[in-house]
């Protein structure tokens, strides 16, 4: 056990090793680390690190980045698609039998390859289920495409709910139509 | 025992015979000669007689090729490797110039490199603060753009290394002695891997792939932490060092590499302060005192490297600032090594490595991360006895200075507690002070302690009015008193120590009714939908989460971790107060100055721990590793008690111990046996709800930041960090998403933990609730208007 003082001196100070692993000579020391060498050499070092890391990273982002792409060890933006309405002020809040319904929404790729998505525009209320509108949309990488619906509304005697759902997933939009008064 | 120079695998072992001996003005003991770089090495022309202007070109060439490589990979910063020298040129070349400058260098390597890192950072942020004022004056309206901030920085770093030029090297300050052996830098590399590996789990992670590689570094951590400790006496000190470095970047990097956006809670308001500069182009005392944007270490500092360099803003947030935070552990190694055995040393700085805190809040805490560098070079300077005592002063005073702009909080406690210290050893010494010689010369200085006050007054209250959380906390005491334990309801004692400061669980009907309440009394003029609707809506409990494959297992492990944090924390208390009592009763050990330095971290610990007014102003868990800085000084003692009485039984219950509270805090236990998981290690859990933000919730968020307009936006707790980070929206949300609170026509913001989990977070007066979300009052109700597979906007 070292005294209190042997500590004192120095963060670096230390007892010796009896590991092989990090035994040292402790006679003079080796000229080509401590002699007329040492500038040179401790520069030496200095540029073989620093180009072996930038060797790694021009690698990093060339070659091996479509490896590490696929293994999955680099960055990836997520690939989705997202639906909205475009003018929210405009939807319609009533309407009456048989008369156009009319709205717009949009569909945004964050693909990077086309996407097909196949949706369908479903008017919901009390004892009412009605598909009034479907097709499927090519959507390009990164665009988007905004999607115009004009369909006719079945009758309806209190408020119903239009939904737009992509088929085959848990995404819509919904608006809510009543009946306009004084109509049928 | 023999003696060895502990940088000997990186180092030369000892200075060769200095030559030239009959040039004075280069051999004298000059302060870029006390270290363990050869005098004949730092000025090779005086080796072969060289003149001075052959010197002075001789020494100043690698700075200037350093200098000219940054500029090319400035101008080439579209390449990742220009972009990544850059970023290490910038946070280490000023600081090393500087330092060469001033005389100021230390033996062991990580210190030497801790204190290069933090003078440059220093000199980054006073450097943008200082063009931001002159430059505009000049007729240049964005000072922090890249070519003026480059120019400014070559200038800087030439002029340094111009003035260190004559007498030495400049940059062989930081470098040290070349190795002498593979064996050393072999090693490093491999603690390297562990960061990489750690990094390359997160990616992993965040690709949507299982989290093997991330629990087999966290695996490797544990291993590399348990080796270290029982062979800590046998690897020299400065491989200690650079293992607690790998180990808490690793550590840090498993959590703030999570997600391709930035994780945690507090970093998006950094963020958005970061990019309020950086779409100015300069930095300006915040006009309404926000504390965030007072900073220069989230304003100016990301700015002038992402401007220079052209790194991502989110990058150097998530790599860079815990790099910066990864010296933490180790400054604190060195510093408490001058004073304790090398296993005691190493104790206390790796529990506060294991602290759960420190992983997984601290990589969303970008500005403490710099505050805590700069206290962990305070104390290593603080507690140095190689520097001269005026360059000890100056270089304590710029440290004290990189924490006033870096962190309000860290600051004040920090400086508060030197005037406490300098305040209480004045008292103790002044009856003998005149008369007895062996009074030693106080290290907290009367000009250390004047000054840090000033900075505080000059910086916080002259310059950026940002004194907010100050006034607020006195206001807080004048209205609530200490508020000791608020929520101690009943129970033992034990109980109420452990439970009493902190919020508890509510039910998800509880929430809805308190939640409702607030609303009627702080909000009576919002349009709620009719009780008729709401009610019919009754609060529900989220959906269950996994259960452990081996309860009785995880339970007793859980036991097993709190009695371990428990006995850690007693070692820290008992040795925090036997310092200060064999300070004045037993052989002198540690200056009492830092004993008492020590002590009043302790009792501010534990004002922290019971006051319930305290704990809101600075966060518990932050200020324990803030303080563990110098309580690790008690833990180390404690420990050295033991382990000079029992020392192989000690060594192993204080590894064992520390790897049980690693592995349990890094969450390979519940990866193992089952249960919630941390982030670290998977893609659910509840930390995983809350901050892992998803590209879809981004995408949301921002369509939400173009449509919202003045009407008011609803989300959860957590979905608060979404809008912020994508939208930097001002103003905090409603965070109530219950059907009694939400008005007609306001828009709800749904993240991917309230539509695919199904569960949503809620917090009424720091009591935490988790209930499911209320989707089918929103269907039902609301216009969906925006929707993802993980995010939806309703109005």
């Amino acid at each position: 056990m070292q005294s209190k003082s042997s500590y004192s001196a120095g963060a670096d100070t230390a007892t010796a090793s009896s590991s092989p692993l990090f035994r040292v000579s402790r006679g003079r020391p080796r000229a080509a680390a401590a002699g007329r060498n040492f500038r040179s050499a401790t520069y030496a070092w200095l540029v073989a690190l620093v180009g072996v890391g930038l060797v790694i990273l021009f690698l990093f982002e060339g070659p091996l980045a479509t490896v590490m792409k696929r293994t999955g060890l680099t960055p990836r933006p997520e690939s989705f698609t997202t639906m909205y309405f475009p003018d929210p002020a405009s939807l319609p809040s009533t309407s009456r039998a048989g008369a156009p319904l009319v709205f717009s929404f949009a569909l945004r790729s964050y693909s990077n390859r086309p996407v097909e998505e196949a949706w369908e525009v479903s008017v919901n209320g009390p004892g009412l289920q009605a598909v009034v509108a479907a097709a499927t949309t090519t959507v390009q990488p990164g665009m988007t495409a905004t999607v115009a619906v004009r369909t006719k509304m079945p009758a309806l005697t209190t408020p119903a709910v239009v939904r737009v759902t992509v088929r085959g997933t848990d995404q819509f939009l919904q608006f809510f139509v009543g009946p306009r008064p004084g109509t049928r | 025992m023999s003696r060895y120079n502990a940088g000997t695998l990186l180092q030369a072992p000892e200075p060769p015979v200095l030559a030239a001996a009959t040039e004075t003005e280069l051999t004298r003991a000059s302060p870029e000669n006390h270290g363990d770089t050869p005098a004949s090495a730092q000025n090779p022309a005086r080796r072969h007689g060289g003149s001075v202007p052959w010197r002075v070109a001789a020494n100043i060439a690698p700075a200037t090729v350093s200098v000219m490589l940054f500029d090319l990979s400035v101008a080439g910063h579209q390449f990742l490797a220009a972009r990544a020298f850059a970023v290490v040129f910038l946070l280490t070349i000023p600081g090393a110039v500087a330092l060469a400058a001033a005389g100021i260098r230390f033996r062991s390597p990580i210190v030497r490199l801790g204190l290069v890192v933090s003078t440059s950072t220093l000199i980054l942020m006073l450097l943008g603060w200082l063009m931001s004022q002159v430059l505009p004056l000049l007729g240049i309206g964005m000072p922090l753009a890249r070519w003026p901030m480059t120019v400014a920085v070559n200038l800087l770093v030439g002029g340094c290394a111009a003035a260190v030029a004559r007498r030495s090297d400049p940059l062989l300050g930081m470098l040290g002695s070349p190795p002498i052996s593979w064996l050393g830098p072999l090693f490093v590399l491999g603690l390297a891997l562990l960061p990489l590996a750690s990094a390359a789990g997160a990616e992993e992670l965040n690709n949507g792939h299982g989290g093997s590689l991330a629990a087999a570094a966290m695996l490797c951590v544990a291993l590399v932490t348990c080796g270290l400790f029982a062979f800590s006496e046998r690897v020299p000190a400065w491989m200690l060092s650079v293992a607690l470095f790998c180990v808490a970047l690793a550590l840090l990097f498993s959590y703030s590499l999570r997600s391709n956006h930035l994780f945690g809670f507090d970093i998006q308001q950094e963020y958005q302060s970061f990019l309020a500069t950086m779409r100015a182009g300069r930095w300006t005392p915040p006009a309404d005192g926000n504390p965030y944007r007072a900073m220069l270490s989230i304003t100016a500092l990301p700015t002038v490297l992402a401007r220079v360099t052209g790194t991502s803003g989110v990058y150097l947030f998530k790599v860079v600032y815990p790099a910066l935070f990864a010296f933490f552990p180790a400054l604190v190694f060195e510093a408490s090594l001058r004073w304790l055995p090398r296993r005691s040393a190493l104790v206390g700085a790796a529990y506060l490595i294991v602290l759960p805190q420190f992983a997984e809040q601290f990589p969303a805490l970008a500005r403490q991360e710099v505050g805590l560098l700069f206290f962990a070079v305070l104390l290593v300077l603080i507690l140095d006895r190689s520097l001269s005592p005026g360059r000890r002063q100056a270089a304590t005073i710029a440290a004290l200075a990189g924490l006033v702009v870096s962190h309000y909080s860290t600051s004040y406690v920090t400086i508060a507690i030197l005037v406490v210290t300098y305040l209480i050893y004045a008292a103790i010494r002044w009856p003998g002070w005149r008369s007895s010689s062996s009074v030693k010369p106080p290290i907290v200085t009367a000009m250390t302690v004047v000054t840090a006050v000033g900075l505080v007054v000059v910086w916080d209250v002259g310059l950026t009015h940002s004194t907010r959380n100050v006034t607020q906390f006195v206001a807080s005491v004048r209205e609530q008193g200490p508020d000791f334990l608020p929520n101690a309801r009943g129970g033992s004692i034990l109980t109420n120590w452990i439970k009493g400061n902190v919020g508890h669980a509510i039910s998800p009907a509880a929430y809805y009714a308190e939640a409702h309440q607030a609303a009627q009394r702080d909000e009576p003029w919002l349009n709620t939908y009719p009780a008729a609707i709401w009610q019919a809506y009754p609060a529900q409990p989220p959906p269950p989460t996994p259960v452990a494959k081996y309860p009785r297992i995880v339970d007793l492990a859980s036991k097993v971790e709190t009695v371990c944090g428990e006995l850690f924390l007693l070692g820290v208390g008992l040795g925090t107060m036997a310092l200060l009592w064999r300070r004045f009763h037993g052989p002198p050990a540690l200056p009492v100055e830092i004993a008492i330095f020590a002590f009043a971290f302790l009792v501010f610990v534990g004002f922290m721990r019971v006051s319930g007014v305290a704990a809101g102003a600075y966060n518990q868990e932050r200020a324990q590793i803030h303080a563990g800085a110098v309580l690790c000084l008690g833990l180390g003692t404690s420990s050295a008690w033991f382990l000079r009485r029992w020392r192989t039984g000690t060594t192993v219950l204080l590894g064992a111990g520390l790897v049980i509270i690693l592995i349990s805090t890094s969450g390979l236990l519940s990866f193992l046996l089952g249960g919630s998981p941390p982030a670290s290690l998977a893609n659910r859990g509840q930390a995983y709800d809350q901050f892992f933000i998803s590209d879809q919730e981004v995408a949301a968020a921002q369509w939400l930041g173009q449509h919202a307009g003045d009407l008011p936006v609803y989300t959860d707790q957590y979905g608060t960090l979404r809008l912020w980070d994508a939208t930097g929206l001002a103003t905090v949300p409603h965070l109530d998403l219950t059907p009694g609170t939400i008005p007609q026509g306001a828009w709800v913001y749904a993240t991917a933990a309230n539509i695919a989990g199904g569960r949503a977070y809620g917090n009424i007066d720091g009591n935490q609730a988790i209930y499911a979300f209320p989707v089918s009052f929103l269907d039902a109700e609301a216009t969906l208007l925006y929707s993802s597979p993980a995010a939806r906007i309703y109005r």
